[in-house]
């Protein structure tokens, strides 16, 4: 087992270094010259070529990559060339409201999926079930920030107490003014805000864990457990509640996993629609500007969580159930 | 009874509230990259800077010069120094009071090449900054730009005690009528008012920026209540219903910017004026003001904004005349012309690179649209070793003089002349204009040729002349647009907040 | 055991239990039907396409900008102009929905046809051969896999310059580890399989072994995940599109239709809706005809045991 582990933890790093290296060289290759784009339209050509001696742009890449890994190897990610602040600063800036909407969104989806899942399972085949079959084959076909404009343009300008953009103070601190003082304002304008981009990115997770959740307490009840329960005489509901679900859910705690690490960087669009201040946003605005050291240490960041939940996930396999070895 | 008591108290608390604390919510298009003036370039930075640092002067919005931080400013005779006198009792909000020796540190890090300042060009012509005693301070000037004054009032006087400190640019300190709060990026910016602002305390308590870079979420919340005010980038075709919505006031000003098709002179066939001509005369200006910008901006007719005394109305303008540009054509022996049209991914100049395809297809020219993210086409068309373009879509904006706004886009010297345009007497016309001074007839009468030069010439097709577009609330007083973007929040500590 | 393929074992899991998850009969039937028959129709929108657009669809009427919605019947009688309204250049949304469906499904054709030959490849040398090649081929896709797919391939966009065919490429990249995984987990169970060994044994090229024996056997799991993934590249075109890296005009696609759309959407919201829709019904079509297919396989894979 230590063995596995540290077998793992090698090849996440060196994972991580192909990651670094293929940022680099696709972010070097883009066209594009970070000085010439902060100063837009009008910049004077001596203005470029001077910053760019002065920030060190001028020097070969691999000199440097090799200069951007040393620093990285230090716990240093550098410095935005477009905003003057240190990488880490700006990614711990993002980090938190990525986090708050993807818990958000796959709660909301849970919350949502599961029991409309069980409804469809224990109505098999009755107008109940194609209809939430329906609803979410239409929730994962449809694109996540199309839901978010259309859910902007109607429900955000007709009902008031939901805002259009923007997120409110980080919703940790706010339930802790909550615990901590009783004033529920905060938290509620915090909640208010997370809203409709959690419906507008948790809709197709919503929609796939129905389905996973249908399909997989149908495998269950034809089980001779099950079975076996219903014969008892066990009523329906508690069958379901207290045999089958248990067993039914974990492809969905899986599937929550997974879609996890997926929402870090996979909610862009939805948080560029709704102004939510998250890392997606961030990316893409350096890309675009060709920021290198923002690029490449943010998706580097978003990598590494990436990789460390799939080695816990893969560790806490092994714990659940023992018949997976690894040797 | 007892409950309705408390239900007016709780009512009473929450409206003595509201009252107290006005925060005043500004939209932008953009979140700034820097508050730093030495180094920021972008016009979204300088829209946070103004309310909490602040030039030796100030342009008006008719584009006249106002004090700022220095009262009175005076000229030599021979027009070889300026002399500002500097208001007294100003301070800092760290509490230090402001002195000529803040001046003299700004300018003289902008003009040390060792400092990544952003646009040192705009103040080659300064010579040496002199501390005349802490409240006078006089440049020595070259002479080679007579119009230094407009890019002193564009450079923001930083503190000398905490200029070179690194977090400047994230934390600044000024003597603005706001102090710098707090910036979560991409989310707000939060500035207070400062107590002992020298023009007198701001009318609301807290100013509140809010990037929002959808121009549709924008127009949304600031639609649904959740902004204050807001300029730029107001999508044309709402305007209209926006008008006539009585919750909101909408303001518009003459900009100080245009779009324009620009011709790579290098390309044989766009090297004969007949082409470009024939090109001016597909582009269907009034049609595209009307309908793409609906109504927004003025049909394109030169560099100079038809709004100032340097432009010059007597120049022949290109009517939409698709026949004429197909005799033009003709005329210039061309036939099945193929040419590429590059843009950067901007709706309006898609819909309008679209439309000329369109025109141009009906008189037997292929136009190809290359859309280009904005790093990979500037790179395209500022790299003049390849100049690997045919025609382009640009602006060009904050003409505040008709120097700025034709030096380095027409001279053959000059820095964004990027379709190897040159015309000798265009030159000596615009090296003679920067050395006479900006108010006098000679200045005027040089400015006004150079544009009937260039008109004829027809490097350049111009599309549209821009007008800046600013909402706000019924709730807000006090707040009129600039001209000139980056300043239009100059006086936001005159806006009042009544909700 | 090396690292990649433990990694492969238990993530796997997920996927081989939701593939057991069955929908009752009828219903299975229904999604291939269902979903067969909206490709059908799509296929044949994007083949007749030119024929079917009610107005010309690059016809600009700047008078008509953002024109409202008329309906098919107006007055009584049968309409075809602006059916769906008018874009911001006036043209017809109708028509220009009929000609995108071409760019959508080539997109999706192309972009999934693309990994599904690199991921087969790659999966097969990987999990045939075994050894180094194995663990280099899996580091890679290890590493493609650890970026978040729509930011892999908007920097591969942004490197290759944005228009639609390297729209198509970057996302056949991001999509190829995932094929290459799974291919590689079939061969690695086919590998030695009894019928396998008897080719083998009858002195087979190893060529011969993988795409004849093995690939044969491993092409319904591989079908199934290419289906799917034919919504999911459509949607990634239109998320490139919309972030303004996708498809240039005079080309049509429906990202970039509502894209630029979504500017008026206060004042034209049916620029922005109706290409939505279009999106949503062709991922929906190809999501029922995998599932369908799912299941379909899944019952032979159990009939054959």
């Amino acid at each position: 087992m230590l063995k596995y582990v540290l077998n793992r933890v090698f090849g996440l790093l060196i994972t991580l270094l192909g990651v670094s290296v293929i940022v680099f060289m696709l972010v070097h290759m883009s066209p594009g010259d970070p000085i010439r784009i902060m100063l837009g339209e009008q910049a004077r050509p001596d203005d470029v070529e001077r910053l760019n001696r002065l920030y060190g742009f001028d020097r070969p890449l691999p000199v440097q990559y090799v200069s951007w890994l040393g620093s990285a190897l230090q716990g240093d990610l550098g410095t935005s060339i477009r905003q003057q602040a240190p990488v880490l600063t700006l990614i711990a800036e993002r980090l938190p409201a990525t986090i708050e909407l993807a818990v958000a969104a796959l709660l909301l989806a849970v919350i949502a999926g599961i029991p409309l899942g069980v409804l469809a399972a224990v109505y098999r085949n009755t107008p109940i079930d194609i209809a939430s079959m329906f609803l979410s084959l239409v929730g994962v076909a449809a694109p996540n920030f199309w839901v978010g404009l259309l859910l902007l343009s109607t429900v955000a300008m007709s009902v008031t107490w939901i805002p259009v953009f923007g997120r409110g103070d980080p919703l940790l601190a706010t339930f802790w003014t909550f615990v901590t003082s009783g004033n529920p304002a905060p938290l509620w304008d915090s909640l208010r805000h997370l809203l409709l981009p959690a419906v507008a990115v948790g809709t197709s997770i919503m929609a796939l864990i129905t389905r996973l959740t249908r399909s997989s307490l149908l495998e269950v009840l034809r089980l001779d457990f099950v079975r076996t329960a219903t014969a008892k005489g066990v009523h329906n509901s508690t069958v379901i509640s207290k045999h089958a679900l248990r067993n039914a859910l974990l492809p969905v705690v899986t599937i929550v996993g997974v879609q996890f690490g997926a929402l870090l960087g996979g909610a862009i669009v939805t948080e560029v629609v709704f102004a939510w201040p998250g890392i997606g946003r961030l990316i893409v605005d350096s890309i675009s500007q060709r920021d290198f050291p923002v690029v490449q240490g943010s998706i580097l960041m978003l990598a590494a969580v990436f990789v460390l939940a799939n080695l816990l996930v893969d560790l806490s396999y092994s714990l659940i159930n023992p018949r997976i070895r690894y040797d | 009874m007892k409950l309705s008591r408390i239900l007016i108290a709780l009512l009473a608390c929450l409206l003595a509230g509201s009252v107290l604390g006005q925060r005043l919510i500004v939209g932008t298009v953009a979140e700034a990259s820097d508050l730093d003036p030495r180094t920021t370039y972008d016009v979204y930075s300088y829209q946070r800077m103004y309310p909490i640092m602040e030039p030796l002067i100030v342009l008006d919005t008719d584009l006249g010069y106002r004090p700022r931080l220095a009262h009175s400013w005076d000229f030599a005779e021979d027009g070889s120094q300026v002399t500002f006198y500097l208001r007294e009792g100003v301070r800092f909000h760290h509490g230090r009071e402001f002195t000529a020796d803040d001046v003299k540190y700004t300018f003289d890090w902008v003009l040390n090449p060792e400092n990544p300042a952003a646009n040192p060009g705009l103040y080659e012509d300064i010579e040496l900054v002199e501390v005349v005693d802490p409240y006078t301070v006089t440049f020595h000037l070259t002479g080679e730009n007579a119009f230094i004054l407009n890019y002193i009032a564009r450079l923001h006087i930083v503190p000398a005690d905490l200029g070179d400190d690194p977090s400047f640019g994230s934390a600044p300190v000024g003597t603005g009528a706001f102090e710098f709060v707090s910036w979560s990026r991409d989310d707000r910016m939060i500035l207070k008012a400062f107590e002992e602002y020298w023009d007198g305390r701001a009318k609301v308590d807290e100013v509140e920026f809010r990037p929002i870079t959808e121009d549709s979420t924008r127009l949304l919340a600031f639609e649904a209540g959740e902004l204050d005010i807001y300029h730029g980038q107001v999508v044309p075709a709402e305007v209209p219903r926006l008008e006539g919505d009585d919750r909101f006031v909408v303001q518009r000003v003459t900009g100080l910017g245009h779009a324009y098709l620009g011709f790579n002179l290098r390309n044989e066939e766009l090297a004969k004026p007949e082409v470009r001509h024939a090109f001016s005369h597909l582009l269907p200006r009034e049609a595209i003001v009307e309908r793409v910008y609906e109504g927004v901006g003025t049909v394109g007719t030169g560099p100079i904004s038809p709004d100032t005394a340097f432009y010059n109305p007597d120049i022949p303008t290109y009517e939409y005349d698709p026949e004429l540009a197909r005799e033009l054509l003709e005329q210039a022996g061309v036939e099945g012309l193929t040419l590429r049209l590059h843009t950067k991914e901007n709706p309006v100049r898609m819909q309008i690179a679209e439309v000329l395809q369109f025109e141009a297809a009906n008189i037997g020219i292929d136009v190809e649209i290359h859309i280009e993210e904005f790093g990979a086409f500037i790179d395209r068309i500022m790299d003049t070793d390849t100049a690997d373009f045919d025609i382009f879509i640009l602006g060009w904006s904050g003409n505040v003089d008709p120097n700025y706004a034709m030096y380095e886009l027409f001279h053959s010297a000059g820095g964004s002349n990027f379709i190897a345009y040159g015309n000798p007497d265009l030159d000596e016309l615009l090296e003679t204009g920067r050395r006479l001074p900006p108010d006098s007839e000679e200045s005027v009468a040089v400015y006004k040729e150079a544009q009937a030069i260039l008109m004829a010439d027809a490097p350049f097709a111009f599309i549209n002349n821009t007008e800046e577009v600013g909402l706000n609330q019924s709730w807000i007083s006090g707040w009129e647009i600039h001209p000139y973007t980056s300043a239009t929040y100059q006086d936001l500590h005159l806006i009042e907040k009544k909700r | 055991m090396t690292s990649t393929s433990a990694a492969q074992g238990p993530t796997q899991r997920p996927s081989r239990s939701r593939r057991k998850g069955r929908l009752p009969k009828a219903l299975r039937n229904m999604n291939i039907v269902l979903g067969g028959l909206l490709i059908a129709v799509l296929v044949s929108v994007a083949i007749f396409a030119p024929h079917l657009t009610p107005m010309d669809p690059q016809q600009q009427d700047l008078w008509g900008r953002h024109e409202a919605p008329r309906g098919l019947w107006v007055n009584g009688a049968l309409n075809t102009e602006y059916v769906l309204g008018g874009d911001e250049l006036g043209r017809d949304v109708l028509s220009r929905i009929i000609m995108g469906t071409r760019v959508s499904l080539l997109v999706g054709l192309i972009a999934t046809g693309l990994s599904l030959v690199f991921g087969v490849l790659f999966g097969a040398i990987a999990g045939y051969v075994g050894g180094r090649v194995d663990d280099v081929i899996m580091r890679v896709m290890d590493i493609l896999l650890a970026m978040p797919g729509i930011l892999l391939a908007i920097a591969i966009v942004a490197a290759l310059g944005a228009n639609i065919v390297n729209a198509m490429l970057a996302i056949a990249v991001v999509r190829i580890p995932t094929m290459a995984r799974l291919v590689r987990s079939e061969v690695l169970a086919l590998r030695e399989s009894e019928y396998v060994e008897a080719a083998r044994a009858l002195g087979a090229s190893h060529v011969r072994i993988v795409f004849l024996h093995i690939l044969r056997n491993a092409w319904a799991p591989a079908l199934v995940l290419s289906t799917l993934g034919m919504g999911t590249a459509i949607v990634a075109e239109a998320s490139l599109s919309f972030l303004g890296l996708g498809t240039q005009p005079p080309d049509i696609s429906w990202g970039r239709m509502l894209s630029v759309g979504r500017e008026a959407i206060r004042s034209a919201p049916h620029v922005t809706l109706y290409p939505g829709v279009a999106i949503t019904l062709t991922v929906l079509a190809f999501s029922l005809l995998g599932d369908g297919l799912r299941d379909l396989f899944d019952n032979r894979l159990k009939d054959r045991k």
